[in-house]
């Protein structure tokens, strides 16, 4: 597979410029890992950036319970290690391989110039990160509302009461 | 955008896309009033714009036949709208309504677009405070629905961004380094 033109199809990258696509891709490394490889500690910093290619992540935790629970299965073209990176604060999950994948990872260094917004390639990447945050969040609260129909019984979804 | 609450917030503004940039984005903007209890947009139903709120605050939730979960408060200075923009989803992931007299600029998706095309500087720039609210908000909701005394669900922690905060707080590389390397 042929790493740029798989970034050119994915959310946010269509306003990053060919030159700028073959930069991030000349900056991210592929490699296959086996079922169980953790990418990425519940608590700990992620260290890089990564990028399902082929294959599934689980993202999993333990809740304030003690409880460990996974949250959602991450698959090919979601980006992973965003948040913890972005901030420089633990990550709130655990990423683990589902299975034999297939994951990109761009290293910390190339992260934080891609990051910044002052720069014309990071202006331009912005796209990128906010559409896989947008979907993240996206994504969260259908688990919430999902939450909502097993506590108070599944049917057609309607608007809350006002007031 | 001839109304002056978007004044406190031009140092904000040009702060964030630059004092070249920020007429590309005032030029665009349309004021919205909001009256204690209403609501802007409602979870599940079709959205095309983003709102900055200018004063005031409004509640985020998510609904389900009738029942929400409350995500918190939004202050002044921050978005809404940009989760359905940015996911490709054509419905708002959750509702917003006002919790006191509130006032907003109104940006529609059209009009970012037409930004977007004129001044991709200013467009980015607005995308970084995006990506920052987006990773302030991720950060609240992954905490688990708490059940308050009156049978409400609800998320704790604040999900606004505090600019002011931010800006004091610049990130610090050399920190950032020492705590990656486990150098405390």
């Amino acid at each position: 597979m042929l790493l740029k033109r798989y970034l050119h199809e994915l959310p946010g990258f269509e306003h990053l410029s060919e030159a700028d696509v073959e930069h991030i891709a000349a900056a991210m490394q592929v490699d296959d890992y086996p079922d169980g490889h953790v990418f990425v500690y519940q608590d700990k910093l992620a260290k890089e950036l990564f990028l399902v290619l082929d294959g599934k992540v689980s993202v999993c935790r333990y809740g304030r319970t003690g409880k460990y629970y996974c949250i959602k299965t991450l698959q090919a073209g979601d980006f992973f290690g965003l948040l913890s990176l972005a901030e420089g604060a633990p990550s709130e999950a655990s990423c683990i391989a589902s299975g034999p994948v297939r994951v990109a990872h761009l290293p910390f260094s190339a992260f934080m110039l891609l990051y910044q917004p002052t720069s014309e390639i990071g202006c331009r990447f912005q796209f990128v990160i906010a559409s896989q945050l947008a979907r993240d969040l996206h994504e969260r609260h259908r688990a919430l509302r999902e939450l909502l129909a097993r506590i108070y019984g599944a049917g057609q979804a309607q608007p809350a009461k006002e007031g | 955008m001839p109304d002056e609450a978007i004044f406190a917030h031009l140092p904000e503004l040009t702060a964030q896309l630059g004092v070249e940039h920020v007429q590309a984005l005032l030029d665009r903007l349309t004021p919205v009033e909001l009256e204690p209890g209403a609501v802007l947009v409602r979870d599940q139903t079709p959205v095309d714009a983003f709102y900055l709120l200018l004063e005031g605050s409004v509640a985020l939730s998510v609904e389900v036949n009738g029942h929400d979960i409350q995500l918190g408060e939004l202050r002044p200075g921050n978005w809404v709208g940009e989760v359905a923009y940015l996911s490709k989803q054509p419905l708002a992931c959750a509702t917003v309504k006002a919790t006191s007299a509130a006032k907003l600029a109104r940006l529609s998706y059209r009009d970012f677009e037409a930004m977007l095309a004129e001044d991709p500087v200013a467009a980015c720039r607005l995308m970084h405070g995006f990506v920052l609210m987006l990773i302030r908000r991720l950060r609240v909701t992954a905490n688990d629905p708490v059940l308050d005394p009156d049978g409400q669900l609800h998320i704790q922690g604040d999900p606004s961004v505090n600019w002011e905060a931010l800006r004091q707080q610049e990130l610090n590389l050399t920190d950032f380094l020492r705590r990656l390397l486990g150098l405390h």
